[in-house]
Formats: structure tokens, C-alpha cells, sequence
């Protein structure tokens, strides 16, 4: 086990070091100036020129390279060319507001494409089978978008239940930053109106954001589940006499769970490096909107950093995911 | 599993329960911004920073209400030289910067000296001023070479700073103090910056000690939310949880007319020009006859047509309510097919290929280049239109004057859309800047080669010139040159739209400021 946990760690450093490296060269592949893009096509050659120089941009490249790479394995992602704040406060600052939509999202789809899955597979081939086949096919193949202007269309403008952007109400100021997390940074500074506003905040963007994972968790627990339903031991338990709740809650389920937990782990990755969409509708100061930008602004470190950051969390998660294997499933040996 | 959803439910019930939004406070100004402001530096930001900037700083002489003239701000009074070299500001006294130090003629002179040294934002404009002194504690005397833009409105660009809070700040390799300034501010406006939280708001509050003073009613609070989505920013201003929206979506606009919760104010000008800049040293459309029978080709009014109102007829290369601007007879602003098949024939290109360049996600630009296409289809021109992103589309226009004018040249391009920026409300800056030959290069925004000695000339003497009527003329006579060489397309002029709660009182809507909100003059109607 400790053997495992070393080589994997060690693999996510290789890991991070060629996504890094990959970034590297494609950004300097682009046909396109970073000194121009961020000065605006009004500067002078001069101007331009100096700008350059101030930010290493000037240097040959395996300099460039080796500074990047040296600077990030310090933790030091520099300043933004852009809006000149170090990188590494706006990662605390956007990175825990992605963390604060993303598990409330992510329970939601956990809880109810669970839920719709297992009732699906249960019900085979009867109308609640039909029913949630629907709704996964929706959650599915919904635009993110849409649904978000949908639901502030409904929830906001016409019945006014939840507020339409932003992680608070613009009367209220930030509670002291502590996690990043507006919701536990209130409740630690005894703040209940923050609190309220930041929860009240979240339910939009987290609903709109859940669908997607909603829709193929559903869809892969049915699927997962009926295979196992439909196996040697579980006729067993059934004949035996167990309790029918107990067939498919204790042993079925359990057995389905590896393909779940999988695909849960890959969407995971894919909304922790950010949900630009999500974020762009509602507002939401999250970092994927900040690598969108920054990315169309050929912002280098905030880019490198926010590969760095995308990288980490898919390793980290997958690393979660094989250890959730051993414990869902004790006859994987971790070695 | 179903204890789980219970509780969850429960949560979702309980929140519901709050949803009774609190009403915001009525002294508090909420705006949406569509997009955001990148820094808090007066002397390194671009385009739409600067006129939101003008809520913190304050010019020496700026623009006069929603005119065009010019009106003393932290100088009281100016003396200008018979020859318009010598330019002595006498200051306000009792001028206050947020961090309590005075307004005085050091202060003058470190800001100026900062956007020289800094060479960023305003410095373009201040480039012909040579030297200043302090004469005395609120005496600054400025000596300029003549020849640049009209110096009191280059002065109007230069946000005035507080020493005792910038100059502390300094470090090795940053001898301006640029890294704190991108987040922090001190300088003598309405408001200072209270709270500033990345990719999310501002929040500005009254400066008690302002010099203006706060005998009439205003804001005492603004808060500027980024919501870069215009339908988002639409509902929240229906819902009045916002005041002002910057921009909402253009479909929107006639509900919105139609709302007596909320005012539409609607301009029929505006300084963001677009054009069609045609490559006037190379490929086909280095023919005066190809540009011209491209001009006749295209229909102005089906494009402003297909934008529903966002834009307007632009008619020459200066807006006409500027100094300077007015709208030229343009022979070929009409739409004359069978001429344009005659100058094309003329010209050898009776079946030829325009490759039209737009930024990616510009969808005003991208339905623009559609309609160019469908109309020149019709004279056997085959437009592509090429959509690129902006970093490598800033390079390419940059980069177009300074390499070989060759069609095989990675740079080479026949045309691309271009849109004018709000910098000074006189013709010296769209001329110079969009017609010299000097501007060529990356040096302007002549990115088209055009390059015509005379026209180069009547902009010179113009610059020169003393008598602002005489200005004007030879301004004039180059507008008259430029339109009959048709170096580039009038595409259309961006309409300024603002949408506001209507019991917000005080706004007008400034030429030069488009998209940006002054709080001080605004108020909330009872």
C-alpha cells in the first residue's frame, strides 16, 4: 500500500512536469504575441518592446523554459501579465469558489442519478425505468447554458426564489478569507446573513451544473447495476431469502459501484479544473472562467499555473478512485 | 440513501425561505459590467478602464458633462502661450487625495513623469510634451512640441496621482510602483476603491473630504458587479437588482423600451466606428478601382439592418459631432452593382478572391463579413471570411507594415475589420492614427499601408496649425483626399445604449466614455 501511494505520487510529478512542459511549447507555438495581446493593438513598437524585456518575454526560450519550470517547482507562478497580481492568490481566490459549486453539484447528481439509476434497473422495463431513462437522456444532452438562462428565467425573474449571479448579494462584503469557501468562511466568522446569501447563491449554478454528471451517472448505475442483478450470487442471496432491500442495496449495488465510481471520478476532474460555462451564465468567479480569460489573452503564467492545477487534481482524483476500488471492493490489492 | 435526500430537501426548503431578497440600500448604485476592468492603474490601462478609472482619479482638465468641450478639473484656470507651446496649470487649492495628502504641483509632475516613464496607456498622447516644473506649490508650467494632438485633451487622459502613496511602493524593477497600483488606488475623485474582489466586483464609497462636495443628492455607495453574461445582466435589471446594465442583448431592447421600470437611453452616434480596412499596397486591392467597386458592392443598411439597431450609418473617418469630424460626399457609398462590375473589369479582377479576416467571437464582425460576402458574390468577387482569434489577430494587424508586402508573406492579408477606439473626441487621433503613413507598422493603426503625401501633409499642417478654424480646414481637405482613395470599407458606427432603473436621475451619456459609468453625478430619483 505505502509502496503504491509513493510510486503514484512520484507518477503524478511526472506527470504535472510534461503537462507543463506541453504548455510550454504549445504556447510558444501559437501565432501570436503575448506583449501585443496584452497591450492592445495602440502600443507603440517601443512600448511593446519594453514590455518584452520586463517580463523575460525577450529571452531565448529554454531560458524562458527553465525559468518557468524552476519558479513552479518553487510554487511561484509569478504575476499575471495582465492585471500584474501574483497568480497564486488569484488560484486561492477562484480555485475555492469552483470547490464551493462543485460539491453541492456534485452531491446533487451523486444523490439523484443514484437514486433515478438504481430505481431504473429495479423497475426494468416499467414506466419508472422509462421515466428515469428520460430524465438521464435530458440531463444528458441538455445544454448548460440554456438550462442556466432557463432556470433564472423561472427561479429568478419570474418567481424571484433564488438570486441569478454572483456567490453574494452585492449588499454584503466577503467574510475574512480563511478556506476561500464563502459558506465555511461565515459560519467560522459567526456570520449567518453571509452564510444564508453565499448558500442561496449556490443552488442555481449548482443545479445547472449537476445535470450533466446527473444524466451519465444515472444512466451508468442502471447499466452497471443490471449486470450485476442479473448474476449467479445475487440469485443466491435472492433464493436464500434476503430481504429484497438488502439484495440490491448491500450486495448488488456495491458490486455496480467500480464503473460509477469511475465515471464520477473522470467528471470530477473535468469540474474541479472549472465549468466556464456554469460560471460565464451565473456569474460565478470561478477559475475556469479566470483560465478562459487568460487563455484568450495569452496570459503565459496564469495559463502554466492553471495547467499545473487541471493536471494535479486529474491525478490526485484518479489516485482517489483506485484507492476507492480496494475499499468498495476488498479483493483488489493495491500494489 | 433516502435520509440523505430528506436532508437535502430540507436544506433546499430552508433556503427557499430566505429568498425574500433584501431590497438594496437606496444611496447604493449597483451597475453590471460586461466586461472586466483588468487594472486600477490610471497609467497603464486601455480602452475601458480608463473612463471607469475617472470615478478615482481626476485629470488636470477634462470633458465637460456630455460634451465634447473642455473644463477645468484639478486646475483651476490655464494659461496657454500665443504659440500653444507653453502651458501653465495654477491648481486647485484645498485638494485632498484619499490617502490625505494635498494636491500640489509635485504631484502634477510625478504623475506626468510616471506615464513617460511608464510608457504605457495615455503616454501616446503625452509623447510631444518636453519638459515641466513646478513653479511654485500649485503652479506647473509644461513645454511642448507642436505638431502632436491638441495638448489640453491629451492632459484630460492623464489621471493625476498621489506620490506620498505611489512613490513608497516602489521596488528593484518596478520604480512606478505598478504591481500595487493594479489593485490599489489614492487619488482625488468622488469615490475611492473600497473593496476590490477579482473577476467578481468593486465597490466604491464617497470620499467625504471630496472638493466637489456633497451638497446635491449622490450615490454614496457604487458597487460594479462583472456579469459578463448580457442576458443575465438584462433579468437582474428587470428584477431592480441592478441599476444600470451596460450592456443587455440587442433583442431585448424593445421589452425593455416598454418597461416603465426601466429607461432605455439611446444614442444615434458613437465613437466605435467599424471598418473594412482594405490593403492598399498589395494584391488586387492595391488598385484604387477594386477598392471603389468594393465600396459600391456593399449595402451599409442591410448590414445595420441584420445588427436590429446596435449600429448605425458611419459616414467618413471622422464622427462628425467630433472636432474636426464631419461626414465628406462619398461617391461610392451607395450600392451600384453594374459599376462595380465596370471598375472591377476595368481593373483586370473581374473574378477575384477576398480573404476577409474577423475576431473570433465578434459576432458584429462576423455578420458584417456574411453580408460583404452575399453582396460581392453578386460582382464575382469570392469572399472568405477567416475567423481569428484576438492575440494572434492583434499580432497579425500589428505585424501587417512591418514585413514584406508580399501576397506569399504569412502576414499578408487583403482585409480585415477594424474598429476605431474612444480616444480623444478630435480628428488629429482618428487621422493620424488611421491614415499617416508614419502610422504604419505597429506605430498607428494604419495597418493597410495606405500612404498618400498629401494626405500625410494636410495632417501635419493641421497639427501645426494655430487658428482652430484653419485646423479644421486642412482636416477637412485630408478627409476629402482619404475618401476619394477609399482605402478601407464604412462598415457602420456602434450606437452607445445604456439601460437604467428609471429612478435613477442624473445620467447623460458622454461621446468618449462608451461603455463606462460616472457615479458622481448620478442620484436616486424619490
Amino acid at each position: 500500500m505505502t509502496t503504491f501511494l509513493i510510486r503514484r505520487i512520484a507518477f503524478m510529478f511526472v506527470t504535472v512536469l510534461g503537462a507543463v512542459t506541453v504548455t510550454f511549447v504549445l504556447a510558444t507555438m501559437v501565432p501570436s504575441d503575448p506583449a501585443r495581446a496584452a497591450l492592445g493593438p495602440d502600443a507603440t513598437e517601443s512600448q511593446v518592446a519594453q514590455y518584452r524585456s520586463e517580463r523575460g518575454l525577450d529571452q531565448p526560450l529554454p531560458v524562458q523554459y527553465l525559468r518557468y519550470v524552476g519558479a513552479v517547482a518553487r510554487g511561484d507562478f509569478g504575476r499575471s501579465i495582465v492585471s500584474r497580481t501574483p497568480v497564486i492568490d488569484d488560484l486561492a481566490r477562484f480555485i475555492p469558489a469552483t470547490i464551493e459549486l462543485l460539491i453541492p453539484s456534485l452531491l446533487l447528481s451523486i444523490v439523484f442519478g443514484v437514486g433515478l439509476g438504481v430505481a431504473a434497473a429495479f423497475y426494468r422495463g416499467t414506466w419508472v425505468d422509462q421515466v428515469s431513462r428520460f430524465l438521464s437522456l435530458v440531463g444528458l444532452s441538455m445544454p448548460i447554458f440554456w438550462l442556466g438562462l432557463v432556470l433564472q428565467l423561472v427561479f429568478f425573474r419570474a418567481l424571484g426564489w433564488f438570486p441569478a449571479s454572483g456567490r453574494l448579494s452585492s449588499a454584503l462584503s466577503p467574510p475574512p478569507h480563511e478556506t476561500g469557501l464563502y459558506t465555511i468562511d461565515a459560519l467560522l466568522a459567526g456570520r449567518w446573513d453571509l452564510f444564508w446569501s453565499a448558500g442561496h447563491h449556490l443552488v442555481l449554478p449548482a443545479v445547472a451544473l449537476s445535470t450533466l454528471t446527473l444524466g451519465i451517472v444515472a444512466r451508468m448505475t442502471r447499466s452497471s447495476l443490471l449486470d450485476v442483478l442479473s448474476s449467479n450470487y445475487v440469485r443466491t442471496a435472492r433464493s436464500k431469502g434476503l430481504q429484497e432491500r438488502s439484495v440490491l442495496w448491500k450486495h448488488a449495488l456495491r458490486n455496480a459501484l467500480i464503473p460509477i465510481v469511475t465515471v464520477i471520478g473522470l467528471r470530477l476532474g473535468q469540474m474541479f479544473s472549472g465549468a466556464v460555462l456554469t460560471e460565464t451564465v451565473f456569474a460565478w468567479p470561478g477559475v475556469g472562467r479566470y483560465a478562459f480569460t487568460a487563455l484568450r489573452q495569452l496570459d503565459f503564467p496564469v495559463v502554466i499555473a492553471f495547467t499545473v492545477w487541471a493536471t494535479f487534481v486529474y491525478a490526485f482524483v484518479n489516485l482517489l478512485v483506485d484507492l476507492s476500488y480496494s475499499w468498495i471492493d476488498p479483493r483488489v490489492r493495491l500494489e | 440513501m433516502p435520509r440523505t435526500m430528506t436532508t437535502l430537501m430540507f436544506a433546499l426548503v430552508l433556503m427557499l425561505g430566505g429568498a425574500l431578497a433584501q431590497r438594496g440600500d437606496p444611496n447604493t448604485l449597483t451597475v453590471a459590467l460586461s466586461g472586466n476592468v483588468e487594472t486600477m492603474d490610471p497609467h497603464s490601462a486601455s480602452s475601458r478602464a480608463v473612463p471607469f478609472l475617472e470615478n478615482v482619479y481626476e485629470p488636470l482638465v477634462g470633458l465637460q458633462g456630455p460634451t465634447i468641450d473642455l473644463t477645468p478639473v484639478l486646475a483651476e484656470r490655464v494659461d496657454v502661450s500665443d504659440d500653444q507651446t507653453v502651458y501653465t496649470f495654477h491648481l486647485r487649492p484645498g485638494v485632498q487625495f484619499h490617502d490625505g495628502s494635498p494636491l500640489d504641483a509635485r504631484a502634477v509632475v510625478y504623475s506626468f513623469e510616471r506615464v513617460r516613464g511608464m510608457n504605457k496607456g495615455p503616454y501616446w498622447a503625452i509623447g510631444y510634451l518636453e519638459s515641466m516644473e513646478a513653479i511654485d506649490d500649485l503652479t506647473v508650467r509644461m513645454t511642448i512640441r507642436p505638431g502632436g494632438p491638441p495638448f489640453l485633451h491629451a492632459v484630460s487622459m492623464v489621471g493625476i496621482v498621489s506620490p506620498a502613496s505611489f512613490d513608497p511602493q516602489k521596488k528593484d524593477g518596478d520604480a512606478w510602483a505598478e504591481d500595487w497600483a493594479a489593485t490599489n488606488t489614492a487619488g482625488t475623485g468622488p469615490y475611492v476603491l473600497a473593496e476590490l474582489v477579482r473577476g467578481d466586483r468593486f465597490v466604491l464609497e464617497k470620499f467625504e473630504p471630496y472638493w466637489g462636495g456633497w451638497d446635491r443628492p449622490h450615490f454614496t455607495r457604487s458597487v460594479m458587479l462583472l456579469i459578463p453574461e448580457r442576458s443575465t445582466a438584462q433579468l437582474m435589471l428587470e428584477r431592480g437588482e441592478i441599476d444600470i446594465a451596460e450592456q443587455v442583448p440587442t433583442e431585448a431592447l424593445p421589452a425593455l423600451r416598454a418597461n416603465p421600470a426601466v429607461t432605455v437611453i439611446e444614442r444615434d452616434s458613437g465613437v466605435r466606428v467599424l471598418y473594412l480596412m482594405l490593403n492598399a499596397a498589395a494584391g488586387p486591392t492595391a488598385d484604387v478601382r477594386v477598392r471603389q467597386a468594393i465600396n459600391l458592392a456593399f449595402d451599409q443598411a442591410t448590414f445595420l439592418e441584420a445588427t436590429g439597431g446596435a449600429f448605425t450609418t458611419s459616414n467618413g473617418p471622422v464622427p462628425a459631432e467630433f472636432i474636426g469630424g464631419y461626414e465628406p460626399e462619398i461617391p461610392y457609398n451607395r450600392v451600384d452593382l453594374d459599376e462595380a462590375r465596370r471598375l472591377l473589369q476595368e481593373a483586370g479582377q473581374a473574378s477575384m478572391t477576398l480573404d476577409v479576416y474577423y475576431t473570433t467571437g465578434d459576432q458584429v464582425q462576423e455578420l458584417a463579413g456574411q453580408v460583404l460576402q452575399a453582396y460581392l458574390s453578386q460582382i464575382g468577387v469570392t469572399v472568405n471570411v477567416i475567423a481569428q482569434d484576438f492575440p494572434a489577430f492583434v499580432r497579425a494587424i500589428t505585424a501587417w507594415g512591418t514585413s514584406e508586402r508580399s501576397a506569399s508573406d504569412e502576414n499578408f492579408r487583403m482585409a480585415n475589420f477594424l474598429y476605431t477606439p474612444p480616444r480623444m473626441p478630435d480628428a488629429y487621433a482618428y487621422l493620424w492614427y488611421m491614415y499617416h503613413s508614419a502610422a504604419q507598422g505597429g506605430l498607428g493603426r494604419n495597418q493597410n499601408f495606405y500612404a498618400n503625401p498629401a494626405v500625410d501633409a494636410l495632417i501635419e499642417a493641421g497639427a501645426l496649425a494655430i487658428d482652430p478654424e484653419e485646423r479644421i480646414a486642412r482636416y477637412r481637405e485630408a478627409v476629402d483626399l482619404i475618401v476619394a482613395d477609399a482605402p478601407q470599407v464604412f462598415v457602420g458606427t456602434q450606437r452607445m445604449i445604456y439601460t437604467l432603473r428609471s429612478d435613477v436621475g442624473g445620467f447623460y451619456m458622454h461621446p468618449t466614455w462608451f461603455p463606462a459609468v460616472r457615479v458622481y453625478p448620478l442620484y436616486r430619483e424619490d
